[in-house]
């Protein structure tokens, strides 16, 4: 049963047990009909089906606790085996507490400097705003553009202007002497 | 040839019913039961104490799925079918229960 219809049914026990009546009568139907065509009179019948399916109240407390034993009720089950197993080894769940402590804090202090290096946006006013440019060429790559490259950002339709040549001569990256950007 | 009561069934109702389940058809708990004991010849009967019980736990362990639809006298019925994993089971225990067989016929003829 998948687990969504397994938790759905957790909370409507009066409409599964309407349900296994209702399966229960369907049989105990099917076989009164079956020994009325063998022959057998009403009554007859009806007292041989009864027979036949012994305590019905034991098959219903059987289903119902095929249910009982839901993940529900597992897991309180595991919760209590927890309980029991950490005052046993005191020590032992005390180290093991230690190290999951431990690497909640490596993993929070690993997290900060991630966020303060990368995830941070730039403390500068615009910054949503701020682009980087980087040149590749033939051997290598350097950040930075031609002052000439700068100028033209943002392209009007949206998409970058090709072909653009660095001065010659020159292999430093060019700085736009207005705003600083390199 | 007598009947066996339920218990001996040797805790192997779950294997029967997937197997009567395998060949694709739905079928609902009564004409489960009654297939069992038509194919047995009416060695096994299966109590309906022990064949709901099985038929929800495994619908829980999703080895079948059920949904309600009408039955041919036009009532309303839980009709059954096996899952993948119910086919892997059913390999599974048939796989078990063939071995269990087959040492048991051993130490009959060789002891």
């Amino acid at each position: 049963m998948p687990l969504f219809r397994r938790i759905w049914n957790g909370f409507r026990p009066a409409r599964r047990d309407r349900e296994l009546e209702e399966e229960l009568d369907f049989h105990r139907e099917m076989i009164r009909n079956k020994f009325r065509d063998r022959g057998l009179n009403e009554e007859q019948a009806e007292l041989d089906a009864k027979k036949r399916l012994g305590n019905l109240s034991v098959v219903r407390e059987d289903v119902r606790d095929t249910h009982r034993v839901s993940w529900l009720a597992a897991a309180l089950q595991d919760l209590r085996h927890g309980v029991v197993l950490f005052r046993r080894d005191a020590g032992i769940s005390a180290l093991i507490i230690a190290l999951l402590a431990m690497g909640i804090g490596v993993n929070t202090g690993v997290f900060s400097l991630v966020n303060a290096v990368i995830l941070k946006p730039l403390d500068l006013p615009g910054a949503e705003r701020a682009v980087r440019f980087r040149q590749t060429f033939e051997g290598g790559t350097y950040d930075g553009g031609p002052a000439a490259m700068v100028d033209l950002w943002p392209p009007p339709n949206g998409t970058f202007r090709r072909g653009i040549r660095r001065p010659a001569g020159t292999d430093e990256p060019c700085r736009d002497p207005g705003s600083g950007t390199t | 040839m007598g009947t066996l009561k339920r218990d001996h069934l040797l805790g192997k109702l779950d294997l029967l019913v997937l197997r009567v389940l395998a060949n694709g058809e739905t079928m609902h708990g009564y004409a489960i039961a009654e297939r069992i004991e038509q194919l047995s010849e009416n060695a096994l009967q299966v109590g309906e104490g022990s064949l709901y019980p099985a038929l929800h736990r495994m619908d829980e362990s999703g080895w079948v799925r059920s949904e309600w639809s009408a039955s041919v006298n036009n009532r309303r019925a839980r009709y059954y079918r096996i899952t993948a994993k119910g086919r892997r089971q059913l390999v599974s225990e048939e796989a078990e229960w063939l071995r269990a067989a087959d040492g048991v016929s051993r130490v009959l003829r060789l002891a």
